[in-house]
């Protein structure tokens, strides 16, 4: 299964436009600062690109404003996000990075609701353990494969089920692109140092 | 991906089913006037006011029943149902006799406005009513099919076999486990190695280990790109990408704009304007080290590069032009997209 090759024009064009922001950003710098520099713009360009195409064929890409919101949560990035999205795009972001906070808690009001009305639940799934404890076990390894996947999709932590898998499935088409085209880049690049 | 889009559409469909009907249904009902925007129980009042032949239908207690109430509270026209407490039921009951299109808007979702489907069904039924009182009967069995169509989006259907529960609880749960599963079997059709496993945790492993690679991956690569041209800050990257990017911009520059508001909607025009501000800079920022670009022109055996003489505002036009003279380097990026 391969993203369309319209969106990874798309992609392709965002990523040389962030990359090229990069490494005008980046004159005086060490070699880690420089790989941080261009893993931010690259992820930024991912972003952006599904993103556009999120709003071409309506689908959500939380992830991408999720992963943009993480980037732009660290202060030492601002100057090269403000380079690469423009002002107004970075006031954006920051300001979604701040406002996750308020999800939070409300994952938190969420959860004890959960808790205080589980006493029901947790009956049943005693009544179930006793009947069958392997089908219990299975439920309770999904449960915690899916915490992991939450944890690695950016803004997964609020996800559950049905939508998160949704989120993967796009996260995943594309990251693969991602990878794709900076090799390209890598293979590209290099006949011309040489 | 190309055939997950389909889905996630699939399954927007119930939330945009109501719009997606708002839109197909005003056709006729915009003809109906301010009507088609009002929420139903008042909207079926004004429409009832417009077809009042339509009245003729009903048995005579019924009519002055829907008659009656309307002349007592004369003003509240544009508020929606609360404001008026007694009246919607009496409009509903009239409705559910004269059609059974009032069921059809989801009870699960009052805030939009509900599908002007009555105010459009009485507007259709409109001139068999004027023909004949007796027609009125013919128009309600027309109308009851496009509801029955109109009303398919809103449900998911499952169906319980033997020995399942059918209560809604039930059928609803069902109906989320089925959606998940087949989100899951896309997934499993995209990460490789991950058709042979069954079983829901070990797919999930799969799944967790893939992403987790290409993650690493991303890491690997930007640290080879960082380390691929430390002493020029991609400056090689950049006069080699130069006319890929100026190309792919230059047939993007329609798109472009659509690219940069993306994530953001209200960078609009701004982003725009940022992504020409890029472009001009990209362009005279070669402008300003020529010594760094020449040798890649010479080396592409062109030995003319317009860009020099050209301002940025036929840049397109020059990159579009132009763009077949530079075609076998690009052509190696180009095979790979």
């Amino acid at each position: 299964m391969h993203a369309p090759s319209k969106f990874k024009k798309a992609f392709m064009a965002q990523l040389l436009l962030s990359l090229r922001a990069a490494g005008q950003a980046s004159k005086s710098m060490g070699i880690r600062e420089r790989r941080d520099a261009v893993r931010l713009s690259s992820d930024v360009a991912m972003a952006m690109a599904s993103a556009a195409r999120a709003r071409a064929a309506p689908r959500s890409a939380a992830w991408a404003r999720a992963l943009v919101a993480r980037h732009a949560a660290e202060r030492r990035n601002e100057a090269l996000m403000r380079r690469i999205m423009g002002g107004a795009g970075y006031e954006m972001a920051a300001a979604a990075a701040r406002s996750r906070k308020g999800e939070r808690s409300r994952r938190i009001v969420r959860r004890s609701r959960r808790v205080c009305s589980g006493a029901g639940r947790k009956r049943r799934s005693s009544l179930t353990a006793s009947g069958c404890s392997a089908m219990a076990a299975a439920r309770r390894m999904v449960r915690a494969r899916l915490q992991v996947l939450r944890s690695l999709v950016p803004g997964g932590e609020g996800l559950r089920g049905f939508s998160l898998l949704t989120e993967t499935l796009d996260y995943v088409v594309c990251l693969r692109t991602q990878v794709e085209l900076m090799q390209c880049l890598c293979k590209g690049s290099r006949p011309q140092l040489g | 991906m190309r055939h997950a889009s389909p889905p996630p559409a699939a399954q927007d469909l119930p939330a945009a089913g109501g719009e997606i009907q708002a839109a197909l249904n005003p056709a006729p009902a915009s003809a109906a006037g301010p009507a088609a925007s009002s929420p139903s129980p008042a909207g079926a009042r004004r429409g009832g006011g417009g077809s009042f032949t339509a009245l003729l239908g009903l048995p005579t207690s019924q009519a002055m029943e829907l008659l009656l109430p309307r002349q007592v509270p004369p003003p509240p026209a544009p508020a929606p149902g609360p404001a008026f407490p007694s009246d919607p039921h009496l409009v509903d009951r009239a409705a559910a006799r004269f059609s059974s299109s009032f069921a059809s808007p989801p009870p699960s979702s009052p805030s939009p406005p509900p599908p002007p489907a009555p105010a459009a069904g009485k507007r259709r039924a409109d001139p068999a009513a004027k023909g004949k009182a007796a027609a009125a009967k013919k128009g309600k069995a027309a109308e009851e099919k496009p509801d029955g169509e109109d009303e398919k989006p809103a449900y998911v259907h499952v169906r319980a076999r033997r020995g399942q529960a059918t209560d809604s609880h039930s059928l609803a749960e069902r109906a989320r486990r089925e959606k998940i599963n087949a989100r899951m079997e896309l997934l499993k059709e995209l990460v490789p190695g991950c058709s042979k496993v069954s079983g829901t945790a070990l797919v999930l492993d799969e799944i967790i280990n893939h992403v987790q690679s290409l993650q690493r991956q991303v890491e690997y690569l930007s640290m080879r790109l960082a380390a691929v041209n430390p002493r020029v800050d991609f400056g090689g990257l950049d006069s080699f990408l130069t006319t890929e990017c100026g190309r792919i911009a230059g047939l993007n520059c329609k798109n472009g704009i659509d690219l940069e508001q993306v994530t953001w909607p209200e960078m609009g025009v701004h982003g725009a304007r940022h992504l020409m501000q890029l472009q001009q800079q990209f362009w005279h920022g070669d402008l300003a080290h020529p010594h760094q670009v020449a040798p890649q022109w010479e080396k592409r055996g062109d030995g003319h590069p317009p860009i020099f003489s050209n301002s940025s505002p036929s840049l397109f036009g020059y990159d579009l032009t132009s763009s077949g003279v530079q075609q076998p380097p690009p052509s190696k990026l180009k095979a790979e997209l």
